[in-house]
């Protein structure tokens, strides 16, 4: 099921509604049920791989907290569940192809599998949270549950199930099994992020994104309309994605759950690390505590911290995508944090408190965050450095013109966020995504909540795009 | 002691709480108060006073100030294929094209049919309705949101086979949708509401040079014209994911709106004529129809035969091979004249 439908604002409506009445105890069962309603909605087969990685991260992590002789087998057998099925439902192709390509490339005449193999949505996602799961117990962060429906519902909690944000299980289990009562002021709150996650979605996100596609199209786009989509798609994909976690978070909180915050206006960012600190944060702290830490992190001196920083960062990357283009862009990101790093250390530290040198830094971080999302937005990567190495500087009579009407397209539609984070920056009261404060912040935020959904109706496209993160 | 201090602990406990439950509740009320107050006033303004979107005559005027021997109902098919004018000169005949461009499916084409052919002073001698597969039989394709606006354009206050139509072929989502839309008709000044934002945009950019409620982006659609974009294979993937229920012509043909125009067009006198349109062909040779395609088409086939309506089919006509396309289902521009000359020359008969 997907968010932006009318499918799932009736199904929220029901599961709310039913969840509240129905007695505590009952409560868990019937989440559990909703989210693989949710889940196998469209596909229901799809539910098989959910009950495989269910099963065997619960079998697993019974086994390392009951047999400790056998903790590291049980690991092990857990991650390689979670992994094979990544490796088979996102990878394969990649892999063959990739194999293909290069026994080809030795002169053998070899072709790939006929076989189509579907992604399901969601994999990545509850394939890290099962895997974080696993190792959590075998740290002994958290005690193996026993009963299957706590983590069954934990893999599976509708809200978050598809594209996140990815929860750990000192986090979210401890709220699934409580006992929760219904609160008026995250109803309301969980309603408020719902309009404002369904206004960044069907007003700022799908209306830029008609920019960006139609850019992303073109057989030789020119330097300056090439430019206009990669900043059409950079405001796409943070309102898409912010908008699914937004939804998440406001559906959850209406059924008394809290999700983590997974951005902090990452647009704002000065640093490479500190856009890391604020885009997908339950990604980037999943890579840094289960990946970058264990790796050694920046213990051991700067050139194997530089090989741990460029190693998670290219995991990260192939992550996102079986492509090429992603690997790019994660080892992209990789240099650009190994890079500040080692500058950072040669620049005196007065520097950077100098005025004037912070909004330097975050114009800049901007400029090479939008580099990042040229890489990652075009999967054709021959196409990418033809163009970029053949053609860079290319404008015919009235590209710029059509860039400058883009852009400003563009800034139009972002305005609301350029307002969210001014009023955040500022630490004013009318913030969508905080808690009710007092009376008067509600009637500011009702009316702004009101505002939205009537902009929601009248300035939605007609036609909305799948979330772009629901295909990783 | 301890029992009046546990007292007095539970006793504040239930202060609390039903303390915080008037305040939640205040809160509530005081929310959707403020939420109706200001979601009430754009509720009133009303497209018509029906809600509905009045009726365009700008096309029933062009068909009487025309008065057309031929009519041609259909979008980027019909469009793509057939010039207009190469059409009129060898046919010596005046013609009338009737375009709903990125749209056009069975239910505008009714509502063309009936409100602006059939109700034209002048009745053409024939209409040709140009459509792909099995959309004929789909009233909800396309009627949706913008494509049912367009609709609403063609349409009086009273059209009682639309209405059964929808009603019979509309999902819960799009019958919900569209009662949504009723409740609260505002919706349908989208249009104007992007038309206002895209004016600003070439305000800033070109002070002066767009006038309001003008599309400024339209000047730079050439930029992103089909001969610029890369390659695509197929402009309408959304019929390859169709549900085979589509596909069976004997449920569909009772809920859609093609009895109704056959009807129409006797009862008025005026010949029907259905072209289909093939769709993008392979490099080996024309487009591959499944099974249940195949079995739908038989019915449609036998069905104008038993109501003696003519049908020609271009599906896997030897002249349109894959080199004639652009992208998608469409014709180069540049073979137009020539694939107005193959439809001639195919459908000879019917003009004679």
């Amino acid at each position: 099921m997907i968010f932006q439908s009318l499918d799932f604002i009736v199904f929220l409506m029901l599961v709310v509604s039913i969840h509240w009445l129905l007695a505590p105890r009952y409560r868990s069962v019937f989440l559990l049920t909703a989210s693989y309603v949710f889940y196998g909605y469209v596909h229901p087969w799809f539910l098989f791989l959910l009950w495989f990685v269910t099963i065997a991260v619960y079998g697993c992590a019974l086994g390392i907290e009951r047999l400790p002789s056998y903790r590291k087998p049980f690991l092990l057998l857990g991650l390689a569940s979670c992994l094979g099925m990544l490796g088979v439902f996102k990878y394969f192709h990649f892999f063959v192809g990739n194999v293909v390509f290069a026994l080809r490339a030795l002169g053998l005449d070899v072709s790939g599998p006929a076989i189509q193999i579907v992604l399901p949505v969601g994999i990545s996602f509850f394939a890290f949270q099962g895997m974080s799961y696993v190792i959590d117990v075998y740290r002994g962060q958290v005690n193996a549950r026993t009963s299957f429906v706590s983590v069954a519902l934990f893999k599976a909690f509708f809200p978050q199930l598809v594209a996140g944000p990815i929860e750990r299980a000192t986090h979210l289990l401890p709220q699934l099994e409580s006992r929760r009562e219904l609160r008026m002021d995250l109803l309301i709150e969980g309603l408020f992020l719902l309009i404002w996650g369904f206004f960044k979605k069907l007003v700022i996100a799908d209306n830029v994104s008609i920019i960006a596609n139609k850019v992303f199209l073109l057989e030789h786009p020119s330097f300056p309309l090439l430019w206009a989509g990669v900043l059409a798609f950079c405001v796409q994909i943070f309102a898409d994605f912010s908008a699914y976690t937004d939804i998440a978070r406001g559906s959850a909180k209406m059924l008394g759950i809290n999700l983590v915050e997974n951005f902090r206006h990452p647009y704002a960012a000065s640093s490479p690390t500190d856009f890391w600190r604020r885009w997908h944060i339950s990604l980037s702290t999943w890579f840094r505590d289960y990946v970058y830490i264990p790796l050694g992190g920046n213990r051991g001196g700067r050139l194997l911290e530089a090989r741990n920083v460029m190693f998670t960062f290219l995991l990260s990357g192939l992550w996102h995508g079986a492509n090429w283009n992603y690997v790019v862009w994660g080892g992209y990101w990789g240099l650009l944090i190994v890079g500040s790093r080692y500058l950072g250390s040669l620049m005196p530290a007065a520097l950077w408190e100098r005025r004037g040198v912070a909004t330097l830094q975050v114009l800049l971080m901007f400029a090479l965050t939008n580099v990042g999302w040229l890489l990652f937005r075009e999967t054709d990567f021959h196409y990418l450095l033809r163009e970029l190495a053949l053609r860079p500087w290319n404008a015919a009579a009235g590209d710029w013109e059509a860039a400058a009407y883009f852009i400003c397209l563009v800034f139009l539609y972002s305005l609301p966020l350029i307002v969210h984070f001014y009023i955040d920056a500022r630490g004013g009261v009318a913030k969508v995504s905080e808690p009710i404060a007092s009376r008067s912040s509600l009637a500011i935020r009702t009316a702004t909540a009101s505002g939205l959904f009537l902009a929601i109706l009248v300035l939605r496209t007609a036609n909305s795009g799948d979330f772009i993160y629901f295909k990783f | 002691m301890v029992d009046v201090v546990e007292k007095s602990s539970v006793i504040e406990d239930e202060e609390r709480r039903t303390g915080r439950a008037t305040t939640g509740r205040v809160r509530v009320v005081t929310a959707v108060a403020i939420f109706f107050c200001i979601l009430a006033p754009p509720a009133l303004i009303r497209p018509s006073a029906q809600g509905k979107l009045s009726f365009d005559g700008k096309l029933l005027d062009d068909m009487n100030a025309v008065s057309p021997t031929y009519v041609f109902i259909g979008n980027s098919m019909l469009t793509s294929r057939i010039d207009e004018h190469v059409l009129a000169a060898r046919l010596g005949e005046r013609c009338c094209f009737l375009l709903s461009t990125g749209g056009a499916e069975s239910a505008w084409t009714h509502q063309a049919l009936k409100n602006v052919v059939l109700a034209a002073h002048h009745r053409p001698k024939k209409v040709f309705i140009f459509f792909r597969d099995a959309y004929l039989t789909q009233p909800t394709y396309r009627a949706t949101d913008r494509y049912w606006w367009r609709i609403e354009h063609l349409s009086h206050e009273d059209e009682p086979e639309l209405t059964r139509a929808m009603t019979l072929s509309r999902t819960w989502q799009e019958q919900l949708a569209y009662r949504l839309e009723g409740i609260y008709p505002v919706q349908k000044v989208r249009d104007r509401a992007s038309a206002a934002v895209s004016w600003i945009a070439g305000e800033v950019v070109t002070p002066g040079r767009v006038k309001y409620g003008e599309s400024a982006g339209q000047k730079y659609d050439g930029l992103f014209g089909l001969d610029n974009l890369r390659s695509i294979e197929a402009d309408d993937t959304a019929f390859a994911d169709q549900d085979l229920s589509e596909f069976d012509f004997d449920a569909r043909i009772g809920t859609s709106l093609l009895p109704s125009m056959i009807r129409m067009a006797k009862e008025a006198g005026v010949d029907l004529v259905f072209v289909r349109v093939q769709r993008r062909p392979t490099i080996q040779g024309p487009p591959a129809q499944s099974r249940e395609l195949q079995s739908y088409m038989s019915g449609l086939r036998a069905y104008f035969a038993g109501n003696g309506i003519q049908f020609y089919d271009f599906t896997g006509d030897p002249e349109l091979t894959l080199d004639h396309y652009l992208d998608g289902d469409h014709i180069r521009p540049e073979w137009k004249p020539e694939s107005t000359g193959l439809f001639l020359r195919r459908l000879q008969k019917t003009f004679e």
